[in-house]
């Protein structure tokens, strides 16, 4: 029952009343002492109805779940280990991130020492899914990009992690920030602090103190400033829990009640537990930042337990007026205001002399910016998101304080939105403005794993609108190719079978003639299957898909990780199919994993916010393929970039990491598109406008420059590919399709699965004019 | 342009004096290294070996958290695959037990060591027992003949 409607019911009652009397021809004085007496009696009966209806309200509210508490998604944690690759540069950039500062002497939580090249670094102790890591002091060298001499007082000299980088969460409409603490994961100091500082007898009093009051008058009068306030906390947790931040006499004399009641009602540490958490401490754009547990993290960088006694007195300050006390924008201020509090806590015993000269002394060690921004990788957290809500509802992902560990490799990503920005200016300055407008989409995963690395959703990476690395579907033109020339692998075709790349036309259903042409023009005649790949000639691949069958090409698509039904029609294998960047990345994926099926990932665990472990995205593999006719057909992606439409990727990258790739152009250039791995990375890179028009560039001209120069930013692995047992290495004869003992002038040296290779090995013929005739036979 | 094209289809298919891939002299198996250790690198080897005691102990998400931690690290190496294929049959999921089996056998489909060749011992063994679990008999004994065959004992 709210006010109103209690004042309405006095006034119905008195009304009744006098109609009552008046009808019962009572005398007026009697009757008017009848009235003052049903008045006090209906006057008792609100009050204790108007108690009853706040005391339902502190208990329902406090009993049940307080706080709707955001996921929290963190990045992937670097792990530092001798040999691993790691270049200053990087390894700046990850200190940075979780913003480490740079000391002269033996470094503390969340500070690091270099010298000359030996690094000391000390971790701040993170939760991770397997338990928590304590904070502990590493020492190594970087030498020649790699880690060296690694050791750590932690217990573990092989490996350790630093925590992994805040990049989000998952907020509730009201945009309330929080990290729930319970009291006994409060630092002690902390506590008694807060409570020399706010409320000294909060353990005495009943919710209401008014010896507090007459104490923080006399303070502030003899001080001439308000440093003390007379509310006790349990009146300021009333007055942010239930209440509105009106000033007035009946808003004061509700609090009071309300004070009285959850004092009557709750244990006193439950109640400043609520208050720790609740306690509102500062601002990050539109999200309020409560509770010490996220003020900590938000200001200093670190969990509430490493905490020093400088910044617990700066943090209790900030109680005060956060915004008044900001230190980030009121620096001085808030060092005075710490430095009072300092003051109270030598004054009440909380710390000793000692302590407080050497707390005085310090900055006040607050970190630049807080650990993270929502609106940095929005791309990835989108992925990150729409992954949850298959497992999650979006009320518990946005009320129970999750957190939710990923994929995100910070450094691969924001090498990646550098290259893409570059390029994607590059390309808007020339070609007469032609590109004005041209956008750029992509992922990057760990090419064995599937782990998603980094996404691009267009050229603006702040931008939280329309994702084109999951949204925009545009057609793939050759990206598709290996998955026909794939088909034809499986069919028992070899690399040195040749397939006419001559002139096609095919009379479609609806009666129309589709007859494709090559890029250049022209027709080539005979050309070994892994030439056709190489050089994506369309003629010889449509022959080819013709003679398999469209169906099979449809089959390997779908094998390779393409879940939506696809058209069985003949311009299929030309690429005539549109796909999002994120579907392509999924089929290659499957190339790069040697035929086995790992779906992408973003995630890999979630805990609670108690630090629970709840689910683990595990590492989920299917052998979709033979590991043969994935080999061989990677040889063909390799020999692309050797020789083929992607030679100009070793302008950029040294032709050792034999790097494997494919260039996709669509119908009058409309999309530029390219596709390819090294030992540890694959990347799908598209560029194209939004309104869909032709541009003056290719997929080697356009997307593949972006993936070269981003894969040119990371240390790359070189895709050494293990060779399975049943494929052997042969010298054959194209034109013949003849097994030779060894090399002879028209041979080629190729792998080959065993069950294709010819059985009988014939010699060399002495006239060698094998090539001649061959060629002779391309280029008629 | 027709001389261009010749001169880099000669060098890719005719082989002899070709810098090519196709023709290079490392062609033979990629082989893991053949050490005291388990996938080349400490860190990974750590976490192998507490993986499999985690997994010994019972603690098998632990274990495979480990696995795949070390496979972040060393993504090539059979016996972390091996470890998680175990992890999968200890929990009773034989389709996903075999499929880390294939994966570390794909990935170690040589080598003479006898490192090498207990790897593939361990994954067959996954296999022959996931299969039994799925009541694919038949398919258990092709899996056991192959291990017998690799051990050299009697069939």
């Amino acid at each position: 029952m709210s006010k109103s409607s209690i004042s309405e019911f006095i006034r119905t009652f008195i009304s009744k009343l006098k109609h009552f009397l008046h009808r019962h021809h009572v005398r007026r004085s009697k009757g008017w002492r009848f009235v003052g007496l049903g008045l006090v009696v209906v006057l008792m009966v609100s009050l204790v109805i108007w108690v009853g209806y706040l005391d339902t309200k502190i208990t329902r509210h406090f009993t049940g779940k307080r706080w709707a508490v955001p996921a929290k998604v963190y990045a992937r944690p670097l792990e530092l280990f001798d040999g691993l690759q790691l270049s200053e540069a990087q390894l700046g950039f990850e200190l940075e991130l979780l913003n480490y500062t740079q000391v002269a002497g033996p470094p503390g939580p969340g500070q690091f020492q270099l010298n000359q090249g030996s690094y000391q670094i000390s971790t701040r102790g993170f939760d991770f899914w397997e338990g928590s890591e304590a904070s502990q002091r590493v020492t190594f060298t970087l030498r020649n990009e790699a880690i060296q001499q690694l050791a750590s007082d932690g217990g573990s000299d092989d490996i350790v992690r630093l925590e992994p980088a805040l990049i989000g969460g998952i907020y509730p409409a009201h945009n309330e920030d929080r990290v729930l603490v319970k009291l006994d994961q409060v630092p002690a100091q902390l506590t008694a602090t807060l409570l020399a500082v706010e409320d000294r007898n909060f353990y005495q009093h009943h919710g209401l103190s008014f010896k507090g009051i007459a104490r923080a008058l006399v303070t502030n009068v003899s001080s001439g400033s308000v440093v003390q306030g007379g509310s006790t906390l349990t009146q300021q947790l009333v007055k942010n829990f239930y209440l509105n931040s009106e000033r007035s006499l009946s808003r004061k004399v509700v609090e009071a009640v309300m004070s009285l009641l959850l004092d009557f009602h709750y244990e006193k540490d439950d109640i400043l537990e609520a208050y720790l958490n609740e306690v509102y401490l500062g601002q990050a754009g539109r999200r309020g930042i409560h509770g010490v547990g996220l003020a900590s993290l938000f200001y200093f960088g670190q969990p509430l337990r490493e905490l020093k006694t400088h910044q617990i007195a700066l943090l209790v300050g900030i109680v005060k007026g956060p915004s008044w006390y900001d230190p980030r924008r009121q620096p001085e201020r808030s060092l005075e205001r710490r430095n009072q509090v300092l003051e109270v806590m030598v004054e009440q015993g909380v710390i000793e002399q000692e302590a407080y000269d050497q707390a005085r002394q310090q900055p006040l060690d607050v970190i630049g910016k807080p650990l993270y921004e929502d609106a940095r990788y929005p791309a990835f957290l989108d992925l990150v998101k729409r992954q949850l809500q298959k497992d999650y509802r979006d009320e518990d992902l946005r009320s129970e304080g999750l957190r939710i560990f990923t994929t995100l490799d910070p450094w691969v990503q924001e090498n990646f939105e550098n290259v893409v920005q570059s390029q994607a200016n590059r390309l808007s300055m020339g070609y007469q403005g032609q590109l004005k407008n041209v956008e750029a989409a992509g992922l990057i995963t760990a090419s064995n794993s599937g782990e998603v690395l980094g996404i691009i959703g267009g050229r603006d990476v702040r931008y939280q609108g329309f994702n084109r690395a999951l949204d925009a579907y545009r057609p793939i033109g050759s990206l598709v190719k290996p998955a026909v020339y794939l088909a034809a692998l499986e069919q028992g075709y070899t690399l040195a079978q040749l397939i006419p790349d001559e002139p096609v036309e095919l009379v479609l259903p609806n009666g129309d003639t589709w007859s494709p042409e090559n890029y250049d023009k022209e027709t080539h005649g005979e050309v070994p299957l892994l030439i056709a790949l190489a050089k994506s000639y369309n003629l010889a691949t449509v022959h080819l898909a013709m003679t398999i069958g469209i169906d099979r090409v449809v089959d390997v698509m779908t094998r390779l990780g393409v879940t939506k039904k696809l058209p069985e029609v003949p311009a299929l294998a030309l690429g005539a199919v549109s796909l999002s960047p994120f579907e392509v990345t999924q089929m290659y994926q499957t190339i790069a994993s040697e035929g086995f099926n790992s779906p992408l990932r973003t995630i890999r665990s979630v805990l609670t916010a108690a630090g629970e472990p709840l689910q683990r995205y595990p590492l989920d593999v299917e052998q979709r393929f033979d590991s043969s006719d994935i080999y061989l057909l990677t040889r063909a992606l390799q020999e692309t970039v050797k020789s083929g439409t992607a030679h100009s990727v070793q302008q950029v990258l040294d032709d050792d990491l034999k790097l494997a790739g494919k260039t996709g152009t669509s119908d009058e250039q409309r999309d530029s598109w390219f596709a390819g791995f090294s030992g540890n990375y694959l990347s799908v890179v598209w560029m194209g406008v939004d309104d869909n028009r032709s541009m003056p560039i290719t997929g080697a001209s356009g997307a593949l420059q972006i993936w070269a120069q981003t894969f040119a930013s990371l240390h790359q692995v070189p895709l050494d590919l293990t060779q399975p047992a049943d494929v052997q290495w042969a010298w054959i004869e194209p034109l013949t399709q003849n097994r030779k003992a060894k090399a002879c002038e028209g041979t080629v040296y190729i792998p080959m699965r065993s069950d294709t290779l010819p059985d009988k090995i014939t010699e060399c013929e002495s006239s060698g004019t094998g090539v001649i005739k061959w060629f002779k036979g391309w280029f008629n | 342009m027709k001389i261009i094209v010749m001169v880099i289809l000669v060098a890719s298919l005719t082989g002899c004096a070709s810098p090519s891939i196709l023709t290079s002299k490392e062609d033979g198996p990629a082989l893991i290294p053949v050490n005291q250790s388990t996938t080349g690198i400490a860190a990974a080897d750590r976490l192998y070996s507490e993986g499999e005691q985690l997994r010994q102990q019972g603690q098998l998400a632990a274990a495979a958290e480990h696995f795949e931690r070390g496979l972040r690290i060393a993504p090539r190496s059979a016996a972390l695959y091996l470890g998680l294929s175990r992890v999968h049959l200890a929990e009773g999921h034989s389709d996903k037990a075999q499929q880390m089996a294939q994966r570390s056998l794909s990935l170690n489909p040589g080598g003479d060591s006898q490192q090498h060749k207990n790897w593939r011992i361990g994954a067959l063994e996954v296999v022959a027992q996931a299969k039994s679990l799925a009541g694919d008999l038949e398919g258990s004994a092709v899996a056991r003949k192959q291990i017998n065959k690799l051990t050299g004992a009697n069939e």
